[in-house]
């Protein structure tokens, strides 16, 4: 009887550390930014209750907001595919059997840690700025503009995308999982009856791992929507020339601690909630159509 | 069964955004609670068991404990750690604990402290952010500090004691007072062959136009006569300052924004003519140049010849280069008019705080105490204490000298200080912004100023809720 009111409790006790900070730290700020989305709040005064008027600014009056999303979009749509593409190229690669296989995965994987980094905003700074190392590169080749990569409101984001890119070592780890787990015996069967190596991986590979596919794409499109530190570091905190790089994040950072509208960036977080929403749900209703399940 | 764990995934997901949309992808230098390092610590405890002198009633011999907060650096750390540890000495009872997150993560520490009411004690503003923290009621009125001589304000400017007080009521005591300058190469002015008028001497805008173009004429490519204008946080209050009525800067008398769709019209306007004259670079280039450390600037580097800042950082600026300097003033309005808008970095007491004798007494300590100014030498700006100033020109750097002075000069010239009215200094962001869209050709001068007049006026009504 003991025993069994211990194994009723216990799961209950190890998740309690959990729960504790799921209610504390997520859901009851998430429940506060919910209701502070609906008021004018400028953290040092009382919240007032305004109704909707956050959410029809967005659309009205803010300049930015519109700015932030198209770069903010941009982004996610251009650095995802194509991270997930070199990602899952290099897993093919890895998979070959190559001699010091932990070697080269383990140093692929390296800019995935140092990626979001403060440092490497600012190297990155370094690199595509007016005198950077770019431009060295181009000089040699008589194609130096003179321009700054990261200050052109016109290349700005796409040397963010260059940077979401070379942090492909996470999803590329998952992926070599997969790759690993699909029966030699289907790839082998395939060879016999005639298929090449190109028809083997459209055919076998890719739908094998499609399920792996979809989470390496759901999550990295949340985890792009979710940058900040880039565009907070490499745009000195006010994004850029024309909000070239004002990430939607940078933009809620901005209002709620910068302007001290943290009523309005609840609103826009909340905006934000709803449009990575949407993205999911369509991405889910999609993979209907291309993932294979057993 | 599979639409349960779709609804699930879809939850997980948001869950997920707004999990991280606080804490782990916010700034790694994200400056936290610190407090004195271990060598000052041990200074403080030797002070300790030293007999202190009688200093009233807030040493009651109960140990206290007094929280500082202010925008640091590495360098300027150290000098407010020596400070404290000399209060530490003469107060041994009292034990000081700092944070110092540096200037951006600064105003975001404050203002959740200010939300939670975990506030320091004693709290560094500027004066750019009077009104925003005032007209909330989260600081203390000083004024009684002073008449009880608590705070010893008996030989100090009024001019600049004044740039401490929102609506009559003083609620900082000054650090250090600093205003816009104009900095000129004048080594490389005299190569140029461009002869410099006297310090004493006004200029209006329009001959430091005409001024510009005499120096963009002599020089190569990739050398610009000046700075662009339109990121100066502070310069554009200037301009609006003398195209304002006095006292009525950032409001009028309605409670709207106060300044004229002509007068920041004209504001947008001199820098998209200069940079079509060619006097002012490319606002990609000025952005490349801006995100330089001021020792690595386009002034130091011989890219701009003259270039407008705070007057404090004469000394940084004139250390870092070979070539000789020239401090300015800033030019009048066509109108003749002065607009110099006086900045000054300060230290108010929290209307949370436990301790409000004791931060008084540490505020008086800090500033009136010429061993601790000579220490803090002028770090944040000329000091108000006329005695202060006195006994630091005997042993100060030339370059201190000059501002001081440049910074007394101004003093007497400049309207009298009106603190900006809350929700102003929040739209600073967007008068940048829209000079941008107005250099790119997106909006016209007029039709920047007409949306930031219709942005302003919505924050300060936001502010008036």
């Amino acid at each position: 009887m003991k025993k069994k009111l211990w194994e009723k409790y216990a799961a209950w006790i190890f998740l309690m550390p959990w729960i504790v900070g799921f209610l504390s730290l997520t859901f009851v700020p998430m429940i506060m930014s919910f209701y502070y989305s609906f008021t004018n709040y400028n953290l040092l005064q009382p919240p007032k209750f305004i109704g909707i008027d956050n959410y029809i600014k967005m659309f009205t009056t803010d300049l930015h907001f519109n700015n932030a999303l198209k770069v903010t979009f941009i982004y996610v749509f251009a650095s995802v595919p194509l991270q997930l593409l070199v990602s899952l190229i290099l897993a093919f690669v890895l998979n070959k059997g190559i001699k010091g296989l932990s070697f080269f995965r383990a140093a692929f994987y390296i800019p995935s840690l140092l990626g979001g980094s403060v440092a490497i905003s600012i190297l990155w700074r370094q690199i595509f700025g007016m005198n950077g190392i770019l431009n060295m590169v181009l000089d040699v080749f008589g194609l130096n503009t003179g321009t700054s990569w990261v200050a052109n409101p016109k290349t700005a984001v796409w040397t963010l995308v260059i940077l979401r890119m070379w942090q492909f070592g996470s999803p590329m780890i998952i992926f070599l999982a997969a790759v690993k787990q699909v029966p030699a015996e289907l790839m082998e069967a395939a060879e016999i009856d005639g298929a090449n190596k190109f028809q083997r991986t459209i055919r076998i590979m890719i739908p094998m791992i499609s399920p792996i596919i979809l989470f390496n794409l759901v999550m990295q499109i949340i985890s792009a929507f979710k940058v900040f530190t880039e565009s907070y570091i490499i745009s000195g905190g006010n994004g850029g020339v024309l909000d070239s790089l004002l990430f939607y994040t940078l933009h809620i950072y901005n209002e709620g601690f910068g302007k001290m509208r943290m009523g309005y960036a609840s609103a826009l977080a909340w905006f934000l909630v709803f449009i990575i929403g949407i993205l999911t749900a369509l991405v889910f209703w999609i993979s209907n159509k291309f993932v294979y399940y057993d | 069964m599979s639409r349960m764990k779709k609804v699930l995934a879809l939850g997980l997901a948001c869950g997920l955004l707004l999990t991280a949309c606080g804490g782990k992808d916010a700034p790694a230098d994200n400056g936290g609670g610190t407090t004195a390092p271990a060598d000052s610590q041990a200074e403080t405890t030797d002070a300790a068991e030293t007999p202190a002198e009688d200093k009233g009633a807030v040493d009651s011999g109960e140990k206290q404990t007094l929280r500082v907060a202010w925008w640091g650096s590495t360098e300027r750390d150290k000098i407010y750690y020596q400070i404290n540890d000399m209060f530490m000495a003469e107060y041994p009872n009292v034990e000081i604990v700092t944070e110092s997150p540096g200037w951006n993560d600064y105003w975001v520490a404050q203002s959740t402290a200010y939300a939670s009411n975990s506030a320091a004690d004693v709290v560094q503003f500027q004066s750019n952010q009077i009104g925003e923290y005032c007209s909330k009621g989260v600081l203390t009125p000083l004024q009684p500090y002073v008449e009880s001589g608590a705070i010893n304000l008996e030989d100090w400017n009024q001019d600049l004691v004044d740039t401490g007080k929102y609506e009559d009521q003083l609620y900082m005591i000054s650090l250090g007072i600093t205003a816009q300058t104009l900095y000129i190469n004048e080594t490389f002015l005299s190569e140029l062959g461009v002869e410099l008028w006297p310090a004493d001497q006004d200029i209006t805008w329009d001959e430091y136009a005409q001024f510009l173009q005499e120096v963009q004429a002599k020089l190569g490519a990739d050398t610009y006569a000046g700075m662009d204008i339109y990121t100066n946080n502070d310069l554009v209050w200037v301009w609006i300052r003398e195209n304002s009525t006095d006292g009525q800067e950032w409001l009028d008398e309605d409670g709207n924004f106060a300044p004229g769709a002509d007068t920041l019209e004209s504001w947008y306007a001199f820098s998209d003519d200069m940079r079509k004259a060619g006097t002012f670079p490319s606002v990609e280039w000025t952005q490349e140049w801006l995100a330089k450390a001021w020792e690595e600037g386009a002034l130091v580097n011989r890219k701009v010849v003259c270039m407008f800042e705070n007057a404090n950082k004469y000394k940084i600026y004139q250390n870092s280069m070979e070539d000789k300097l020239a401090i300015r003033k800033v030019p009048v309005g066509n109108n003749g008019k002065h607009g110099d808008l006086l900045i000054t970095s300060a230290f108010g007491i929290s209307e949370s705080s436990k301790q409000k004798d004791l931060a008084a007494e540490y505020i008086n300590f800090f500033v009136n105490n010429m061993e601790a100014q000579k220490v803090f030498n002028q770090e944040l700006g000329v000091p108000a204490s006329l005695t202060v100033q006195e006994e630091l020109a005997k042993t100060a750097d030339p370059s201190d000298v000059a501002a001081t002075e440049y910074l007394n000069m101004v003093a007497a010239q400049a309207p009298p200080f009106v603190a900006k009215a809350p929700g102003v200094w929040a739209i600073q962001d967007e008068i940048n912004g829209t000079a941008e869209m107005v250099a790119t050709g997106m909006m016209s001068a007029r039709e920047g100023a007409e949306h930031i007049i219709g942005i302003a006026n919505e924050m300060i009504a936001e502010n008036a809720n």
